[in-house]
């Protein structure tokens, strides 16, 4: 591979491999990443910080480690990679794009940062997100706009809209999000680049900053299925720092990339498909059973009537859990801390009322409600009754399917401000939230352009731990439609 | 719908709201707990408390002590400190207006 071929266009296997033979420079490979983020992200506007230097440094390490003959361990040595605003680096801004965060460097790594830099990983830099990880579409951030690469007059989705912007645009090989109601598979829909929301468990949550704890995992954000499998490999596994986070059965998610899927059934949940799902979005992913169909698997029709009852449930829980979560910033250890106050209290609200933005108060405030006395049960107590009601249903449906087909959102990125109302907002979540309740592994891939030119994802949920099983049907649906060089 | 006080509300929440924006802010509060006439409407007769304990059946870490961040670390990311300690207005005693150590 010669270091003037378009490196940014190449998958994350080739490019390893070429670095692993010495054929390639990192420090060449992590130059043109950063001229190219310099030269095309003043439009895109998906990096809050660069570490450039940083980014050097660690590229020419990893040279000097190849010219004294070691041979790499990982297949992401030397490769690039972004982190969503509210994965903690050590001595990196991590802002959550809020004001309450904007100057925060935190003095610890998350988990996924450490194994990333474990591996040889090379960061890049930190990346643009609705306010606390809170929004579908990536206008909520205090910090700036995020625009699809696709059609800079849309967004790019949210909450993760700065990672799937970015891996887009090519302006990074992956990047990792943090998805509590669908904020890795909606960006990913809306950027047409493949997102995965792992198992709940699947990947540590230690140094991810809590928004709906119950509810949200870290997830890989690249533009092929095969690099999505191999950085999800590099990630999972218990972590003594979460007590949530459990040992994944798979280890190499690469592994089972064969093309097949002969026989295996394919769940269509009609209430998915219906009133809602915009036409466009319906067609495309309906094409895309068909495909998988015509390679051999069964399509096996379903009731599933959750779309509704989980969204409600989602905002009732999630609220809740922010409300309790977001106490946290209050002035007073670290953040934001108003200039002017007069007691402890007004230190508290005043720091608050500056630091957080609308979308975040509004939460907040529901929330609060939600847990206040008299009101648990009508509100919080029933959204978790449904949470159970939602897992058994999905369980019952994956019995009779091997995964579930559905979009990932029902209609294609919309135009900014088209949508200023946050209820019908709300809506653009209500085929990903069931995952999230269930605790179950979802992964969005693109399936063909909609209205407007504009990429549509499908959407594969699968039972728990079974991440390797969506990797298969998504990478036969990928090779099928895409073909040759997709590894 | 329920009656919401903003008032007592923004007080829990710790979020100092003008009484322009706790007008706006209720619109909003609704439209969410809006959500939650869906799940009004269903059975409710699952124990929530069994909801709560399926969800949170993770086993918890061992209660040992394990190293922590550096003091300094943790000082250094404080709006306001002194020597080793982070400042706040102080909570007990007749003058507010002096910083106490936390």
């Amino acid at each position: 591979m010669s270091n003037h071929d378009c490196l940014t266009d190449r998958p994350i296997a080739a490019l390893s491999r070429a670095i692993a033979t010495g054929e390639l420079s990192a420090l060449a490979l992590c130059e043109q990443y950063l001229t190219k983020i310099r030269e095309n992200d003043g439009e895109i506007g998906a990096f809050l910080t660069l570490t450039a230097d940083e980014a050097m440094a660690a590229a020419a390490a990893c040279d000097r480690r190849i010219s004294l003959g070691e041979r790499p361990a990982h297949a992401l040595f030397g490769i690039p990679f972004a982190l969503k605003d509210n994965i903690v680096t050590r001595g990196i801004r991590t802002t959550c794009a809020s004001r309450m965060l904007a100057h925060f460097v935190p003095p610890y790594d998350a988990t996924v940062t450490s194994r990333l830099y474990e591996s040889g990983g090379v960061l890049l830099g930190k990346l643009n997100m609705d306010e606390f990880a809170m929004g579908s579409s990536g206008e909520h951030s205090a910090l700036g706009t995020t625009r699809t690469p696709h059609d800079v007059g849309r967004v790019a989705g949210g909450s993760s809209g700065g990672p799937a912007a970015a891996v887009a645009a090519g302006l990074v090989p992956y990047a990792l999000g943090s998805d509590t109601g669908g904020s890795v598979r909606l960006p990913a829909a809306y950027c047409g680049v493949v997102g995965m929301k792992p198992t709940y468990g699947a990947v540590s949550r230690y140094g991810l900053v809590a928004f709906a704890s119950s509810l949200e995992q870290i997830g890989p954000i690249t533009r092929s299925v095969y690099d999505n499998a191999l950085v999800l490999s590099a990630l999972v596994g218990r972590d003594a720092r979460d007590a949530t986070s459990h040992e994944h059965p798979t280890a190499d998610f690469c592994a089972a990339l064969d093309g097949d899927v002969r026989g295996l059934r394919i769940g269509i949940p009609e209430e998915f498909f219906g009133e809602g799902c915009a036409p466009d979005v319906r067609d495309a992913v309906l094409r895309a059973a068909d495909v998988l169909k015509s390679l051999g698997a069964i399509l096996v029709p379903l009731s599933l009537p959750l779309p509704d009852v989980s969204l409600a449930a989602y905002y009732m829980i999630s609220a809740a859990e922010a409300s309790s979560n977001l106490a946290r910033f209050d002035g007073v250890r670290y953040g934001r801390r108003a200039a002017e106050y007069d007691d402890i209290e007004s230190l508290y609200a005043r720091s608050r009322a500056e630091g957080f933005g609308r979308e975040v108060k509004r939460r907040i405030l529901a929330g609060t409600f939600a847990l206040s006395v008299g009101h648990y049960d009508e509100y919080y107590g029933r959204a978790l009754c449904e949470r159970e009601r939602v897992r058994a249903a999905m369980t019952d449906a994956l019995s009779q399917c091997d995964v579930i087909l559905s979009p990932t959102a029902p209609t294609v990125a919309h135009r900014f401000g088209e949508r200023a109302d946050s209820a019908q907002m709300m809506l653009g979540d209500r085929y990903t939230v069931p995952a999230n309740l269930a605790g179950l592994p979802a992964l969005s891939l693109p399936c063909g352009m909609g209205e407007g030119g504009m990429p549509v994802g499908m959407q594969l949920v699968g039972a728990p731990f079974a991440e390797a099983m969506l990797y298969r049907v998504a990478y036969a649906y990928e090779v099928a439609t895409k073909g040759g060089d997709v590894q | 719908m329920t009656t919401i006080d903003m008032d007592a509300l923004s007080a829990a929440a710790r979020i100092a709201l003008s009484d322009e924006e706790k007008q706006e802010f209720l619109a909003d509060v609704e439209a969410i707990l809006s959500l939650g006439a869906a799940l009004t409407a269903l059975d409710a007769s699952a124990d929530p408390e069994k909801a709560a304990e399926a969800l949170h059946a993770a086993p918890l870490r061992s209660d040992e002590p394990a190293p922590s961040l550096a003091r300094d670390a943790i000082l250094a990311i404080a709006p306001s400190s002194a020597e080793t300690f982070v400042t706040v207005p102080r909570i007990l005693g007749d003058e507010p207006e002096t910083e106490a150590h936390a």
